[in-house]
């Protein structure tokens, strides 16, 4: 082998990737060349020196961590969800939308009751007045006035007053009521068959239910409809006015505006 | 073993070593960790790709070259130009053994040369040569490997590794002289 062989060998030996052949033949060749053999051990050194220098580097020990910690994050987020046989998927979704239903439901029916929690205190006040005027031996005659007590009630609500008689409705009885621990002026008044009653107080501590709004004769309102009656709540300034009526058709800010308007 | 437990097993003990490469090839830390961190979130997220027994380094390092030639490598896409036409192959060598054979020019000259000025040189070399000879000097991979790695024909690996062989040399030697390790007696 010639120097100029030997040399163009060079690197693919110092690099380890001449084959054995030439490998033999290279170290043949720089047995008995010296200046070979010294270019040789020089690039065999230069490339140790290159490593040895360069290969120290910082450890990353914590890039490691973070990264780890980056998986961890990825297998989280990605959920094991979507990995599982389809059927425990189905059962998952089925149970979701069942519970779902279930709080749904709850809702509605809590809500119910909150509603028909109200409702009930006031339509049975305006029943038994219903039931009385209707079956007693002697009818309580239309055009009662208002008790003394009721009026004294009133003024602090409604200043001008109460009549005893709006156009088309006189009055046939008023008390003093307690509905859900606060104190109304019950009033009722009939027009032939139908009877209107209303509650007069204050709206504190009263727990107000979200019914339909309406707007009857320029009033805005809050009516829930049930089976025996028909039930609208009201404000005048800061004064409730409940009233509840058998008649499911009648507008019911609209034919008492004197109570307001007295 | 979980897919964590074996990732961790056999492809984040590669860390270090892709690390480093990632820090000669972006040449500053934040960037280095970036680089290596995307390398092996993506290997992460191939892991069922990667055939068992394979050489997982070498498939870390080769989807860590790819992140850095699409996202990181120097924005201008020119060829590089390198005139080496006055550089022989055995510049560094023919310097030091004109320096005369008392002195023993080869060992004061390695042991003048400090590790950062190394790294410093390494990082003067233009990418495509820096690739390789980080690929085969430092992590010690075949032609062959190189050549899948960074996607070159053999022969463009060898060439660039000789290529850079020389840079590198030059590069250290002027380094050297400027620094008055060595006085430019030869010319």
């Amino acid at each position: 082998m010639t120097c100029e062989e030997a040399l163009r060998r060079l690197y693919d030996v110092i690099d380890k990737e001449a084959d054995e052949i030439d490998v033999k033949e290279v170290q043949e060749h720089l047995a008995h060349c010296e200046n070979c053999m010294a270019r040789y051990e020089f690039e065999a050194m230069f490339k140790t020196f290159i490593r040895d220098k360069a290969l120290s580097t910082p450890k990353s020990d914590q890039l490691k961590n973070r990264i780890l910690t980056r998986i961890e994050d990825a297998e989280r987020s990605r959920g094991r969800f979507f990995k599982r046989p389809f059927r425990y998927q189905a059962v998952i979704v089925a149970a979701a939308a069942a519970l779902v239903l279930c709080i749904v439901a709850a809702f509605s029916v809590a809500g119910y009751y909150r509603q028909r929690a109200f409702i009930q205190p006031f339509e049975d006040s305006h029943m038994a007045g219903l039931q009385t005027y209707q079956t007693q031996s002697t009818p309580v005659r239309a055009g009662n006035p208002c008790a003394p007590e009721v009026l004294t009630f009133i003024e602090g609500y409604l200043p001008a007053g109460v009549q005893d008689s709006i156009p088309g409705y006189a009055m046939i009885g008023s008390c003093l009521d307690v509905i859900q621990d606060v104190k109304f002026a019950h009033l009722s008044y009939v027009a032939g068959e139908s009877m209107v009653s209303l509650f007069v107080g204050s709206p504190d501590g009263v727990n107000l239910p979200d019914f339909e709004r309406v707007e009857v004769g320029g009033q805005e309102c809050y009516r829930y409809v049930c089976k025996n009656c028909q039930l609208m709540y009201w404000m005048i300034g800061n004064t409730l006015i409940v009233a509840v009526s058998e008649d499911k058709s009648l507008p019911l800010p609209e034919i008492m505006p004197a109570v307001s308007a007295i | 073993m979980s897919k964590k437990e074996t990732f961790e097993a056999e492809a984040l003990i590669h860390a270090d070593s892709l690390h480093r490469t990632a820090l000669r090839m972006t040449k500053n830390e934040n960037d280095a960790d970036d680089l290596v961190q995307e390398t092996l979130m993506k290997a992460y997220r191939f892991w069922d790709k990667f055939e068992e027994g394979s050489n997982c380094r070498a498939w870390l390092f080769k989807i860590m070259t790819n992140i850095f030639i699409n996202n990181y490598r120097a924005k201008s896409r020119a060829p590089q130009v390198v005139d080496l036409q006055d550089v022989d192959d055995d510049f560094l060598f023919g310097q030091l053994s004109a320096l005369g054979p008392s002195e023993n020019p080869e060992q004061h000259f390695f042991a003048k040369v400090f590790d950062d000025d190394v790294k410093m040189a390494i990082e003067e070399l233009p990418e495509d040569f820096r690739l390789v000879v980080v690929l085969s000097f430092l992590e010690g991979f075949s032609y062959q490997e190189i050549a899948n790695i960074a996607g070159l024909q053999i022969g463009t690996v060898k060439s660039r590794l000789h290529r850079g062989r020389k840079l590198l040399q030059k590069a250290l030697w002027d380094y050297a002289v400027k620094n008055g390790f060595i006085k430019e007696a030869a010319k």
